[in-house]
């Protein structure tokens, strides 16, 4: 199922379903905190309904060393805020995000930036074996 | 669509009775054992008898491949787990200056660890179905220890803070999470000390006797069905009245 729309309709499911809101409301842009109003479980709820849908596994720490690379913690957020290096390599992660990667980003922020957009991304690059 | 329960430690004492308990509540059972496949077998009969499904599943609760597996299974041949019993349980009695290092681990992998990784396996299912019950089994020994239960009653420890943490975390999403702590019960579990001191044993006890494992289950399975839909977050001492006098 690496299929572009397929991937993209299975994922607004999955947002949909977890939100208990209408496909129609989850665009393949929408932040899922800003605009969906997930929480920290919704994401874990997100996760693992993709998971199944696509026999796919997506760990918290793959999630972490995606966003960070090959660079070392200290490399991406020295003192617990981005880099200028740390926010150019996110900006190259999540080019739907590119706008609000600002300096002064804490990694823990970085789950407030994830729109529909990137957990699509995120399938696509594991079903086609690529590190996200 | 029956309930789906899983029952780890489900193959003897309180985990046995609690299954059939919650066969003859309604719940399709899945009886999880490591070594007891005759009794296993045996339990999965008696739930049978009220007319629900039942399955045993072997695991090693200190292997997490295994708790994932068990599940996955769980998933194929049952359906998504509503309700989890974590009855599993070892001890190692044993005074601290006079153990090994591996007494406490292997105490703390099954009792503690296996009960995280299997609650971790249950509640991803749950959230998805916006309910479930979670079920610890603790033991009076969390909070009035004996000599030589340091490891056991650590692990127990854990697991009632474990079960308070989890109620907040899994609220939201309608998943219940309580524990219950027995008291001393006629298992093979506690036979050691029953036989060493029987009477020592009940003079502690307000209700001067031990328990039988159904009377432990029943609460157990009291708190896994929808007539405890308003109870979360909890611990219920279930032991006769130990130590109160």
């Amino acid at each position: 199922m690496s299929n572009a729309p397929e991937v993209e309709l299975a994922v607004r499911e999955a947002v949909a379903q977890t939100r208990s809101c209408p496909l129609e409301k989850v665009q393949i842009t929408s932040n899922l905190m800003d605009d969906l109003g997930a929480d920290s479980l919704d994401f874990l709820d997100i996760v693992f309904k993709i998971e199944r849908a696509f026999k796919i596994e997506i760990t918290r720490g793959e999630m972490e060393q995606a966003a960070r690379g090959d660079m070392s913690e200290e490399e991406f957020a020295p003192g617990g805020v981005l880099s200028e290096a740390g926010l150019q390599r996110l900006r190259e992660l999540m080019p739907e995000a590119a706008d609000r990667v600002q300096p002064g980003l804490r990694p823990a922020a970085i789950l407030r930036l994830f729109s529909v957009q990137t957990f699509v991304n995120m399938v696509r690059a594991k079903l086609d074996g690529r590190t996200y | 669509m029956n309930p789906v329960a899983l029952v780890t430690g489900g193959s003897r004492g309180i985990g046995a009775a609690t299954a059939i308990e919650l066969g003859r509540r309604g719940f399709d059972v899945a009886v999880g054992y490591r070594t007891g496949a005759e009794p296993a077998a045996k339990i999965v009969e008696a739930v049978e008898s009220f007319g629900r499904r039942a399955i045993a599943l072997k695991c090693d609760l200190t292997i997490a491949e295994e708790i994932t597996k068990l599940f996955r299974v769980l998933d194929d041949r049952m359906g998504s787990v509503t309700a989890l019993i974590c009855a599993a349980g070892v001890t190692r009695d044993t005074l601290l200056g006079a153990s090994e290092p591996g007494d406490f681990e292997t105490v703390l992998q099954v009792n503690f660890l296996g009960v995280v990784q299997c609650c971790r396996e249950a509640a991803r299912r749950m959230m998805a179905e916006r309910k479930g019950a979670i079920v610890t089994v603790s033991s009076v020994a969390a909070q009035r220890p004996g000599r030589g239960q340091s490891n056991y009653a650590a692990s127990k420890g854990a697991v009632e803070s474990f079960t308070r943490a989890l109620a907040v975390e899994l609220a939201s999403r309608n998943i219940r999470v309580n524990g219950v702590a027995p008291g001393v019960t006629e298992t093979a579990m506690s036979e050691t000390i029953r036989a060493l001191a029987p009477e020592e044993v009940t003079k502690r006890i307000l209700l001067r006797r031990i328990a039988r494992p159904q009377e432990i289950a029943k609460v157990i399975a009291f708190l896994a069905s929808e007539d405890a839909s308003y109870v979360t977050g909890q611990v219920w001492s279930v032991d006769g009245g130990f130590k109160l006098e």
